[in-house]
């Protein structure tokens, strides 16, 4: 029993921060321009990631890319696509560095599929390689200004159908659900931070709001959540096959960052509520990854169903029976 | 990240299983609030002792069994899972314990360790004064030396269970001309010091768990001072540390609670509505949360990291999910939830453990003073 990840993992994190915090600063989210990043993303070996880390680390990483709410669709290729074609034997479809959007019940919209090399479209009943060119892509508008999504449809290759399919399909939604939720970890820490800078300098009464209670509570509050939200998404993690932990992950991630967001327009105050503050950025990320890969209430339905039907072993011996 | 247990963690949890389910009293004990209930929780602590469970985690040469985190925790699950009696030495064994351990002398540790775990001496926290509360800094009770001696003068309060316990472990004033954090020293005492008069205070329902402590030229050896004189606010702070972090509220206590409200909410079926269904999901998902946090802190600490003041987030998140597993029991027990009979069923245990939940989110450090640190002390704010 260790609950910790290696060393190496936090030295990654640590270098992929510094890294996105050089090269997707909030100056580059306000220019809402291309997804110029990839080149530099795949010499950092993070497109690649899954061949070089176990998977459980691999998504792991990706709270640092949701700290900075980096617009690249990263997770859609190296954490859900690599996996998937892996479990399908079917990893030398895609050439190494090849970008991959997906078409999932959970994820219907292909975020940024007209830049992709290859579309994964998925359902239970069949798995679908589509090379970019041979798909139609239907533009459709997020909140997020950041995400470009389509529907997809199209002739492609089958990869599998039946029970392959299936297994497939909700292999790619726990893999999906797990990196949604690393992701919503980092936002809702950056938000926390953004509030927290914000009410440092802000002053009113003859000092900064963030020296009043009333405001601090607000942000220890966040903290409080994010803290108990995070060994869930981890223990998750490493237990993909258990759709109970990849759910409550998902759950705790989404109530951690939506609460993040809503203390921190608070802090805000009418700076929050416009297009100049940062913060939207992130909040419309939140928005969006808290929907896709699984409402919330889909996931609650999949706990509830365990726990209270009895589906799982409960109790403080069963801590990791679930 | 390993989430499995070792062969040698298995046959650990058997043997505390095997043990408990020999040895936990058929009946529930009576609240160890009670002189009755307390003398039954001693004689429990005596026979953990004969297996030698009193205190897991600590060396063998102070009474414990040299354990680590790990088998703490799974020491903790079995124990919670047998309804096992609460722990009536949880002052001494969980807070004072592991401040002596980090800043007692041999002779201290070797003096008080092993009767602490062996329940022979149970320890009372004096810390809170009438007008020392969340502000603990504003410390007034006197300890001044007097050649191999302080002299005790002055009154503590809301002392949990002191009017039956042995010991106390007092945070006071040893610097007569110093003010707020400097110039206090912790000193440990009998309760039956000439000069000491205790008076219980009932609490909420109605048992004198409480005290208020009075000290009138007490005298006490120099020799009984823990850590540093005048530097108590450090010791306390340590003390504080373990309150709020790993040690006073193992998981397996909320996961217990989780369980039986479950169990509660699947015997009533259909009349449970799909609101508090959904709440007792989430209490079961934020017993889990808290179980995996601690896992992830045990893994740290024994990977020979420390814990900072984000300790104070367990405090605040254990002491709400408390409140809300109880608050949404009561709700779906109705008429039922109003018993007052401890020893009787499960049913009647609700409003007695929602009233102790109520306690929760002030005693240790009050949730308020919490966000204060969370909000300062991890998150950088500025103080007022």
């Amino acid at each position: 029993m260790r609950f910790a990840y290696s060393d190496d993992l936090g030295a990654l994190k640590e270098g992929t921060r510094a890294f996105l915090d050089g090269q997707n600063p909030p100056e580059r989210l306000r220019r809402e321009g291309g997804l110029e990043l990839w080149p530099a993303l795949e010499d950092m070996g993070l497109v690649d990631i899954a061949a070089s880390l176990p998977l459980a680390e691999a998504i792991a990483l990706f709270e640092e890319v949701g700290r900075t709410a980096l617009p690249e669709p990263l997770a859609d290729t190296a954490v859900i696509a690599a996996p998937l074609l892996q479990s399908l034997g079917a990893a030398g479809r895609r050439p190494q560095g090849a970008r991959v959007a997906i078409c999932h019940a959970d994820a219907p919209y292909a975020n940024h599929a007209d830049t992709a090399d290859f579309i994964l479209l998925l359902d239970a009943q069949r798995v679908v390689w589509l090379a970019r060119d041979a798909a139609k892509l239907v533009s459709v508008r997020s909140i997020d200004p950041w995400r470009r999504l389509f529907s997809v449809t199209g002739q492609g290759d089958t990869l599998a159908e039946g029970d392959a399919a299936r297994e497939a399909c909700a292999y790619a939604a726990a893999l999906g659900a797990t990196a949604a939720a690393a992701e919503l970890l980092g936002l809702a820490d950056r938000m926390i931070d953004l509030a927290v800078v914000y009410a440092g300098t802000r002053e009113q009464f003859g000092q900064a709001i963030g020296s009043f209670q009333a405001v601090k509570h607000l942000l220890a509050n966040a903290r409080v959540k994010l803290e108990f939200a995070r060994p869930v998404v981890y223990r998750a993690s490493a237990a993909l096959d258990s759709p109970v932990a990849v759910s409550h992950a998902k759950i705790a991630a989404t109530d951690a960052a939506l609460f993040a967001a809503e203390q921190a327009i608070q802090v805000h105050g009418g700076m929050g509520y416009t297009y100049e503050a940062d913060l939207h950025y992130f909040m419309k990320r939140a928005w969006a990854l808290a929907g896709v890969w699984g409402s919330r209430e889909q996931h609650l339905a999949v706990v509830e169903q365990a726990v209270l039907d009895g589906g799982i072993a409960i109790g403080p011996h069963n801590s990791f029976e679930s | 990240m390993d989430l499995t247990y070792t062969p040698a963690q298995q046959a650990f949890r058997t043997q505390v299983r095997d043990w408990l389910a020999e040895h936990v009293p058929a009946e529930r004990l009576p609240s160890f609030d009670t002189a009755e209930g307390f003398e039954a929780h001693r004689a429990w602590e005596r026979t953990l002792k004969q297996g030698d469970w009193g205190m897991v985690t600590w060396p063998e040469a102070y009474g414990g069994r040299g354990a680590d985190l790990i088998e703490w925790l799974i020491f903790e699950e079995e124990y919670f899972r047998a309804d096992a009696p609460g722990r009536v030495s949880q002052n001494g064994i969980f807070l004072l314990g592991p401040t002596l351990m980090e800043y007692g002398t041999e002779a201290q540790k070797a003096r008080f360790l092993p009767a602490m775990a062996a329940g022979d001496e149970i320890w009372a926290q004096a810390w809170s004064e009438p007008g020392a509360g969340s502000d603990m800094a504003a410390i007034r009770t006197r300890a001044m030396r007097d050649g191999d001696a302080y002299v005790i003068n002055g009154q503590k309060i809301w002392s949990s269970r002191a009017v039956f316990a042995d010991w106390c472990f007092g945070l006071f004033r040893t610097d007569p001309d110093s003010s707020r954090h400097k110039g206090l020293s912790m000193i440990l005492l009998p309760l039956n010091s000439p000069g000491i008069t205790i008076r219980p205070i009932a609490q909420l329902d109605g048992d004198p768990g409480f005290a208020e402590i009075f000290f009138d030229d007490v005298r006490v050896p120099a020799e009984n001072l823990l850590g540093p004189e005048h530097g108590g606010w450090g010791v306390a702070m340590a003390t504080a540390g373990f309150e709020r972090g790993l040690m006073l509220r193992s998981p397996a206590r909320f996961q217990k609670t989780a369980e039986r409200l479950v169990t509660l909410c699947r015997a009533r079926g259909a009349n449970v509505s799909a609101q508090t269904r959904a709440l007792v999901v989430q209490a079961w998902m934020d017993a889990q949360a808290y179980c995996y946090s601690t896992y992830q802190t045990a893994g740290k600490l024994m990977n020979g990291g420390a814990v900072g003041p984000e300790t104070s987030c367990n405090k605040v998140f254990w002491s709400e999910l408390d409140r809300l597993m109880h608050r949404t029991a009561l709700s779906i027990l109705g008429a039922a939830g109003e018993l007052d009979a401890p020893q009787a069923a499960d049913e009647a245990r609700w409003l007695d453990g929602y009233m102790f939940s109520l306690a929760g989110p002030i005693y240790a450090g009050a949730n308020e003073i919490q966000r204060n640190i969370i909000s300062e002390r991890v998150l950088g704010m500025p103080r007022a």
